[in-house]
């Protein structure tokens, strides 16, 4: 079934003189859709829209056939995970599961069973009793994860949930994503500024550029256009001159250069997806400690310029 | 991660229990503050201090009824028992702490997005975090007063019973208004900053400036006195139990600030989390 879960029409909304949306045109289907855009290209304004959370200047959005505006109704059948984090560090993953729970009505016995059952879907059981201020940033996201699908919404809406994340914990949370359709059959909707994240949960995407959807419908169409263009990631860890030099054997590879002090380095790849393929093993293999990778926003802006202005 | 499908079983219960969505949220800001160190530390000494040996004096002393000069008139060994500086000090500290970070954090957090991303409105929002905050001060202003008139009234030696469950009954207005007055004041200040310190600051030191300021201006007019947030408490609790006030002071004055002061905060702090994260 095919039907459409968000819809958009002419959809504008603006903070004073910046520009959120602009006559944004979007349909959105069952499934996992990824949302891809650079930082400030709208992805969060219009998560904020589809739940509520802001008003539309211009135009409509329409989401589960309701108008999300002052509609607390629908909340119950969405699940939202904001990029940000909003999470209380004195409290525990299961005094917060309680509050969400709570907000949605579960209590007792059924709120119980579900925050067992939603954790343990994140893989976040064991770390339930444990103060949020001493989670990782991948444990943060699952929490919250199992925050937006505690209540088995209809709708799950992902902003940004693999952001900081390191790599090994950006897979796993992949996989969760995965599973949450594949297993659970959540239809959801995931954003990031990483093409090559979202390819490997939906072959569905929107790309948003400037507030608005510049194009949308399968990965592979885009694909080819992108790769034509280098991809730079940043890596921060240990053993980086050997991972750098590993990484200088692999076909590409364009080249490797150090960043603050030898702290972190900047890979530049021709195949960005060959690249996500193999770092896990390159890293497993070399006993490296990665603490962060990500993604630089100039690659993916300078795409999106190329395909404006096609 | 994979997820076993034969133990998931997907949730269908109901979704409209309003008051369980409110209470939700009481119940876990009466958590967080309970467990907070500072809070308990204040809670626990001022008990003590303030609470604990009118209770034990009042019981030991002879006493034929609980009277109202009993708790608002001065006695000669521990002074007033409400209306008592140490009482009031003890009180903006709690507020301090309780209140300071209700709405701030939120804002700076914007963390906002958990409430409003749910089945909950502002109203809903606002009441749940009034009620924890009340469920705390609560401990410190209002059952300590209720448990002194019991106190009073079991260990009186004279049978008019009836006089003080009159009195008992108006403790149960004063306390109620005491909580209410602090925290309405106390969760406004909150929602002007995103800084909980300014907050904190902002609740404890607005009480003494305005209270001077009162002072100040009274000898010019004596109404004046009521621009302190502490004198128009004190005075209402007066008028609550039936004792005169000056004949220089209007008592109509008196209803207007009160209902200003506990009304007029939720207002602005309604307006303040509609205007910063719901109605944009």
């Amino acid at each position: 079934m095919n039907d459409i879960k968000i819809k958009t029409v002419n959809l504008s909304k603006w903070y004073s003189k910046i520009i959120g949306l602009n006559s944004f045109q979007l349909d959105i289907s069952s499934g996992i859709t990824g949302l891809v855009g650079p930082n400030g290209s709208g992805k969060s304004t219009f998560f904020k829209l589809a739940i509520g959370a802001l008003k539309p200047k211009t135009g409509q959005i329409i989401v589960l056939g309701q108008n999300p505006w002052m509609n607390q109704k629908l909340m119950s059948d969405i699940g939202f995970c904001p990029d940000y984090d909003s999470l209380s560090d004195e409290t525990t993953g299961k005094e917060f599961l309680e509050l969400v729970g709570g907000l949605h009505g579960l209590k007792g016995i059924n709120l119980k069973n579900r925050i067992d059952e939603t954790s343990e879907i994140v893989g976040m059981k064991e770390d339930l009793y444990r103060k949020i201020g001493g989670y990782s940033k991948g444990m943060r996201q699952r929490i919250k994860i199992a925050g937006s699908i505690l209540h088995n919404p209809k709708l799950l809406l992902l902003d940004e949930p693999l952001s900081g994340a390191d790599p090994n914990v950006r897979k796993s949370l992949i996989n969760l994503i995965k599973s949450l359709k594949n297993d659970l059959g959540h239809d959801i909707v995931v954003s990031s500024h990483v093409l090559y994240e979202i390819e490997r949960m939906t072959s569905k995407i929107a790309l948003i550029y400037k507030g608005r959807a510049i194009a949308s419908g399968e990965i592979s169409d885009i694909r080819n256009l992108i790769d034509e263009h280098p991809h730079n990631i940043i890596i921060e860890g240990t053993k980086l001159e050997e991972l750098a030099k590993k990484l200088l054997e692999k076909k590409y590879t364009i080249s490797v250069g150090y960043q603050e002090n030898r702290k972190k380095i900047k890979v530049q790849v021709s195949k960005p997806d060959e690249f996500f393929d193999n770092i896990t093993e390159i890293i497993t293999d070399l006993n490296c400690e990665v603490t962060q990778m990500y993604s630089l926003d100039d690659n993916l802006e300078a795409v999106f310029n190329y395909l404006v202005e096609r | 991660m994979g997820i076993d499908r034969i133990k998931y079983r997907s949730w269908k219960g109901g979704k409209s229990s309003h008051f369980r969505r409110v209470y939700s949220i009481i119940l876990n800001i009466f958590i967080q503050k309970i467990k907070s160190k500072g809070i308990l530390a204040i809670l626990i000494i001022g008990l003590i201090l303030v609470h604990a040996f009118p209770i034990i004096f009042g019981a030991l002393f002879p006493h034929e009824e609980l009277t109202p000069e009993m708790l608002v008139g001065s006695s000669i060994i521990l002074g007033s028992y409400l209306k008592n500086g140490l009482l009031v000090i003890f009180i903006l500290l709690l507020v301090s702490l309780v209140c300071s970070d209700l709405i701030s954090q939120d804002l700076k957090d914007k963390s906002f997005v958990l409430y409003f991303s749910r089945p909950i409105k502002t109203l809903d929002y606002l009441i749940g975090k009034i009620g924890g905050a009340i469920g705390i001060i609560s401990i410190f202003t209002f059952f300590p007063f209720i448990f002194y008139c019991l106190v009073i009234i079991g260990t009186q030696t004279g049978d008019d019973y009836s006089g003080s469950f009159s009195v008992f009954g108006k403790t149960i207005i004063v306390g109620m208004l005491t909580t209410f007055f602090f925290v309405s004041y106390g969760i406004m200040i909150s929602s002007l900053t995103q800084k909980k310190t300014y907050a904190g600051i902002g609740i404890f030191m607005s009480f003494f400036v305005l209270t001077i300021v009162g002072s100040i201006f009274s000898t010019f007019d004596q109404n004046w006195v009521f621009i302190s947030p502490i004198n128009l408490l004190f005075y209402s609790y007066d008028i609550i139990y039936g004792i005169d006030i000056p004949s220089e002071l209007n008592s109509n004055i008196i209803g207007i600030l009160l209902f200003c002061i506990l009304f007029i905060p939720l207002v602005v702090t309604y307006t303040q989390i509609y205007k910063k994260e719901v109605g944009r």
